[in-house]
């Protein structure tokens, strides 16, 4: 898989609510191994973008392809895709392990000895036997990352992925993102931080009215041709 | 404190020149550990790969060492540490002479004022210490 392969290619992608039209002819392409990020007012669709993408919502018209699969007609739900968006329905009586081992047996794909480094890689003990119910914001959050990545996906879409976190908390969201896409890891979040995204972004795009709009792009910003002298 | 770059020079080249002045004070010493591309990206408000870019370049100067899976530390090869005195040393010494040339000044005149300007500064210190 080159870095210019798309992973996402979404064309001419509208969606209604009754008469509101949240996404009007939104075309987005999404090269691989980056981490990207969406950003936008409350309200401006970012959600719904996301959810589209994950086959959680169809759209009122438009195609979605991810890895070149034609989403809806080729498969259901992207495969090779981890996605965390809202909370997820963790079990609240039993511990992370157990609630990521229960998600697993439905997959077939991640094996304990997987799920058990991942949830060394977020941060969380697997041996850990206290209920979910005890988590805390950040723990909750990093079992959330945790349930997108235990399969090892390419693409991760992450809604927020830092919310309610403490600024420490936040850190090691950072790291471990930052880690995966050395991996060679898509990821894709939605931010309304001007500091999250401008630390871990090569590309941000703004949603407004509908349709997205490069924001910036590292690449342009910080690194500038090296001129004489330099 | 939000750090000011010169908009005129790509900015992994300043911050470059920033981590070798601070490893040259002594506020990193041999051997220590840089802070992770997070941290160092927060500190100077950057994206992280170019704290990548910065600590890659140092490593091929030979002035940090990036360990897989530990992080980034300061070399503990003297030799490296004073090659980048001298390097350091050598282009402030070039600034002050650039700029002395464009205002018209020669050798022998920036010479002159320079030890006009360190003969003050010592008057300005040995005051000091005999009024504190």
């Amino acid at each position: 898989m080159t870095n210019n392969h798309l992973i996402i290619d979404a064309q001419n992608i509208h969606k209604y609510f009754g008469k509101k039209q949240v996404l009007s002819g939104l075309e987005f392409q999404l090269p691989a191994g980056k981490i990207y990020a969406i950003c936008g007012k409350n309200g401006s669709g970012k959600s719904v973008f996301l959810r589209i993408l994950t086959g959680l919502m169809f759209p009122s018209s438009g195609r979605v392809d991810i890895f070149g699969q034609h989403l809806g007609v080729d498969m259901e739900f992207p495969s090779n895709t981890g996605a965390l968006i809202d909370h997820p329905g963790f079990l609240m009586n039993e511990s992370g392990r157990r609630n990521l081992l229960l998600l697993a047996k439905i997959s077939g794909k991640a094996t304990p000895d997987k799920i058990d480094e991942t949830l060394s890689f977020v941060g969380l003990d697997p041996g850990d036997r206290k209920p979910f119910k005890t988590y805390s914001v950040g723990m909750r959050q990093r079992l959330g990352l945790a349930q997108a990545i235990m399969e090892d996906p390419d693409l991760l879409i992450l809604d927020e992925p830092t919310a309610g976190l403490d600024f420490d908390g936040q850190r090691e969201i950072y790291e471990y993102l930052i880690e995966l896409r050395k991996r060679g890891k898509t990821i894709l979040i939605t931010s309304h931080s001007q500091g999250e995204i401008k630390l871990l972004c090569d590309k941000a795009f703004l949603l407004d009215e509908g349709k997205l709009d490069i924001l910036s792009d590292i690449q342009v910003e910080e690194f500038p041709p090296v001129t004489d002298g330099d | 404190m939000a750090i000011e770059f010169n908009p005129n020079r790509p900015i992994y080249i300043q911050i470059m020149q920033r981590i070798c002045a601070q490893v040259l004070r002594g506020e990193y010493q041999p051997g220590e550990k840089l802070p992770s591309l997070v941290d160092a990206g927060l500190q100077f408000n950057v994206n992280h790969n170019t704290i990548a870019r910065v600590y890659r370049e140092l490593g091929w100067q030979g002035v940090v060492e990036t360990r897989r899976g530990e992080g980034t530390f300061v070399t503990e090869d003297c030799a490296v540490l004073e090659a980048l005195h001298g390097t350091l040393r050598d282009s402030l010494l070039e600034n002050f002479f650039t700029e002395m040339h464009r205002l018209g000044y020669s050798a022998e005149e920036m010479k002159a004022a320079f030890q006009e300007y360190l003969r003050r500064k010592h008057d300005i210190v040995q005051d000091k210490e005999i009024h504190p």
